[in-house]
């Protein structure tokens, strides 16, 4: 059964491995592994900002759910890109938030008290909940362009899939048990 | 129930601005952004430290000059983007903390940097487009690959192994979309024949890197992608292509806006154009050859699917359209239906349309489905990353004020107390009476 749920979980992941503007896909593991916390939470604010002459967006994610990391009740996220002063800076690739959007987020280091996306937009999953099935799922944001490969590189069918929320939770703790553990 | 619908209340007041748009960048007030300096130009630093790019590539510059010389004819235009020589600059908007590089000076380079740090992961490129948020004119835009990436003329065919192969990567194709986004074309969404992924059909700005078998289809521009451009900066001759316009409504006569409506070419249903549902539910589907059509409504929502903002920042906002509807009000529960030879074409509507005409009246109705998503709402500035912005969904409707509040969890408590207050002010002045 572990092993249909893995084989499954690498289909999805690798079915749905695009991503914002032209990346190379990430896996679940090396998102998770780049990740110094992996949190759930909604989004509950948003502040532009300039530093130079970069226009900078911190979104404030209210964290209900941590799966590795320190655990805290509230992280700030920044991704460059925003308007401020009548400038206004468009950057590919990076995530954006919608106001109260419920989101699982790979976040990097804590750098003066924001953190960045691992991936961008890759390491942002929207939460939804299905009203039909009446489960909570989790799509991975992919605002740009992306890679949509069989492992042999070429190519294959690029259709955004959905994965249970609860599923995806349980091998990010898999894969950060394993990590302690000492397991590749 | 109150709160609730206090809050939904106030959630559609601050999404009642969220709109998306054709396929071009916005600014967040929903401004076109494009050029008002026809003639704008590109510096390239083509050095790289990649030895296999070093090996794949006779020369990353004419690489870019052909990606924007293609754009520059796809359609007579007004603009022509030009080639202003090498240069060695190595500074560009994003690279440190404390940019220099956001100026006017177009470069694209090669770089292992970002805000003084590594590459962001994953990433191959990344565009940066800077604007007037006044008028959405853009001033300066810089294309930055990643060094740490092989790059090669052809990572299929080549006859070094070195140069080809799942871990290379055609700047071609690559370049050829960033220069979409340097000209302010936003994702595009041709892509599918039915159900379907087909990379030779899909629009140069469709935000996928197919592989490397198809390569050279990924760098050949469609006609969604010279429409899309010609739409920017339309010049003369004009090409006389025809239009299709109609609404996308809910059974109240309400706009639907983010919905994705599609001409597919009635001899070989192919897709050939996409555009989104403006805010009042308005669509024009612009710069078709002449030919017959059929044209169809999309819905995210299909076959148990769930497509939102994987394809486009906008795309959420049409989660309330419940199926594909291809006109005239035929209901498609599956998109395999919408593939050449299939039955569901007999019952058709086939749209003429001639050269410099414009056929109007192409309306698509739907009735609500209680069940499914309400509109997101948005934190503003939220538009297409490496043109699509990941996933907000939140230009606001062009031609109307611009309501950009820094939106917190503050302000929302405070207007639904406010909103508590008044309600149990009416209450009590009701009772008293």
């Amino acid at each position: 059964m572990r092993r249909i749920f893995w084989a499954f979980l690498f289909l999805v992941l690798a079915a749905s491995a695009a991503l914002a503007t032209v990346m190379v896909p990430l896996s679940l593991k090396e998102l998770t592994d780049d990740a110094d916390a992996v949190v759930l939470g909604h989004c509950t604010g948003r502040r532009v900002f300039q530093s130079g002459g970069m226009i900078y967006t911190e979104y404030t994610i209210q964290v209900y759910d941590s799966l590795k990391g320190a655990p805290a009740k509230e992280m700030k996220v920044v991704q460059p890109g925003g308007e401020y002063g009548g400038k206004g800076i468009y950057v590919s690739g990076v995530a954006r938030f919608s106001l109260l959007e419920e989101v699982m987020l790979f976040l990097g280091k804590d750098k003066q008290g924001a953190r960045d996306i691992v991936g961008w937009s890759q390491g942002k999953f929207r939460i939804y909940y299905d009203e039909q099935s009446k489960k909570k799922f989790a799509a991975q944001e992919f605002g740009g362009a992306g890679f949509i490969k069989k492992s042999s590189g070429e190519t294959t069918e690029a259709k955004p899939e959905k994965m249970e929320l609860e599923m995806l939770k349980a091998a990010v703790k898999d894969i950060v048990a394993a990590k302690k553990a000492g397991r590749k | 129930m109150r709160a609730y619908k206090i809050i939904v209340m106030v959630a559609l007041l601050l999404a009642a601005s969220s709109l998306l748009a054709f396929i071009l960048l916005r600014a967040d007030d929903g401004a076109v952004v494009h050029w008002t300096n026809l003639s704008p130009v590109y510096w390239v630093n083509k050095n790289t430290t990649n030895s296999t790019t070093q090996a794949c590539m006779a020369d990353p510059v004419v690489t870019v000059q052909d990606a924007f010389s293609a754009w520059n004819h796809a359609a007579p235009l007004t603009i022509s983007v030009n080639y202003g020589g090498t240069t060695s600059i190595t500074d560009f908007c994003g690279m440190s903390l404390d940019d220099t590089g956001c100026d006017s000076t177009n470069v694209i380079l090669f770089s292992k940097q970002w805000e003084g740090g590594s590459f962001p992961a994953g990433a191959l490129a990344v565009t940066v487009t800077n604007y007037s948020t006044a008028d959405g004119v853009i001033y300066g835009v810089d294309m930055v690959f990643n060094d740490a990436i092989k790059w090669s003329d052809d990572p299929y065919n080549n006859a070094n192994d070195l140069c080809k192969g799942s871990s290379v990567y055609s700047l071609a194709a690559v370049v050829t979309h960033e220069s979409g986004h340097f000209y302010g074309l936003d994702h595009s969404f041709v892509a599918y024949v039915g159900e379907n992924f087909d990379p030779s059909i899909a629009a140069t700005m469709f935000p996928v890197y197919f592989g490397n078998t198809v390569w050279l289809d990924m760098a050949s521009l469609e006609q969604d992608d010279k429409a899309g451009v010609y739409y920017l900066y339309p010049g003369a001759p004009d090409p006389g292509w025809g239009r299709i316009k109609g609404t996308v409504k809910d059974q109240t006569g309400k706009g639907f806006f983010g919905v994705h409506v599609q001409a597919i070419r009635k001899s070989d249903a192919v897709p050939v154009l996409g555009v989104l549902s403006e805010s009042d539910g308005s669509y024009l589907l612009y710069g078709l050859t002449p030919d017959d059509y059929y044209a169809y409504a999309e819905s995210p929502y299909i076959a148990g699917e769930f497509f939102t903002s994987w394809i486009s920042t906008y795309y959420q906002n049409a989660d309330s359209v419940p199926y594909v509807q291809l006109y005239s009000k035929i209901q498609i529960n599956n998109y395999a239906q919408l593939a050449a030879g299939s039955t569901v074409f007999s019952r058709a509507t086939p749209i003429t349309v001639a050269a410099g005409a414009t056929v109007a009246g192409i309306d698509f109705s739907y009735t609500i489905q209680p069940h499914l998503s309400p509109p997101t709402t948005s934190l503003g500035n939220n538009h297409g990353d490496d043109g699509g912005n990941g996933g907000c969904g939140c230009v606001l409707n062009p031609g109307l004020p611009l309501v950009k509040p820094d939106i917190d969890l503050a302000s929302i408590s405070a207007l639904l107390l406010l909103s508590g207050l008044s309600l149990r002010s009416i209450r009590r002045k009701k009772a008293a009476a």
